[in-house]
């Protein structure tokens, strides 16, 4: 078997602390959710449908 | 229930077999496919964050006679095979599926039967391969929920895919 080019791959010497960010300059990475997003909730039986009802909080 | 007895016969080497009384029930569930209608629960939810003990949860509408929803199961059953739950965030998933006897058993958080319950990370299946299927006066909700550190709305689903028979029985 021939070796796997790893001429495109870094060690880790050569990358460096530079390039690896703390976990202090880690950027806040907020919840991206769709805009289009709608909450739904039903139960469809052929053309019939039913809403779930309302949501409650309880413990597990 | 039929009941059989018959004395297994010992086979090749090592410990015989003794069991003489083999017990099997076969409780036949007959689905026409011509009655047969495909079940879905869909949901999206933008949801707050809430902490560790605490989950969502959200009651099942049950089919009726006549076309009808209501909150407590009818005689048509409703057999469920998979319940999924699906959110955007790597986080601790749970997921259960539950029945309650009564409306005040329900608001009293007082469970009848705990019919299926799984963790997961980054969502959550349940799979019932012969079916979950539900008994006539009985409510059925589903808890899930995604814990993460972050304080932020987060986006869960839950899907209920299932089969209610009898469906000649609605048209009436």
């Amino acid at each position: 078997m021939q070796a796997r080019d790893k001429s495109n791959r870094k060690s880790m010497e050569e990358v460096g602390e530079k390039e690896l960010l703390s976990a202090e300059e880690l950027p806040e990475r907020p919840i991206e959710l769709p805009k289009n997003l709608k909450e739904q909730c039903f139960v469809e039986l052929g053309d019939k449908k039913a809403k779930l009802s309302p949501l409650r909080k309880v413990r597990i | 229930m039929q009941t059989t007895e018959f004395i297994a016969k010992a086979r090749g080497v090592g410990r015989k077999d003794y069991s003489k009384l083999i017990e099997y029930s076969v409780t036949p569930y007959i689905t026409p496919t011509r009655t047969q209608s495909w079940l879905r629960v869909h949901s999206i939810y933008n949801l707050m964050y809430i902490p560790f003990p605490n989950s969502w949860e959200v009651l099942l509408p049950m089919v009726q006679p006549g076309g009808t929803w209501d909150w407590l199961a009818s005689y048509i059953p409703s057999a469920y095979y998979n319940l999924e739950l699906i959110t955007n965030t790597n986080s601790l998933c749970y997921l259960a599926y539950q029945s309650y006897a009564s409306i005040a058993d329900y608001f009293a958080d007082i469970i009848h039967q705990r019919i299926g319950e799984t963790f997961g990370y980054g969502g959550a299946k349940i799979l019932w391969p012969k079916g979950a299927v539900t008994q006539e006066g009985y409510l059925y909700s589903v808890r899930f929920v995604a814990w993460n550190d972050e304080v932020a709305r987060q986006v869960q689903g839950i899907t209920m895919l299932g089969m209610v028979t009898e469906l000649a029985q609605l048209a009436h």
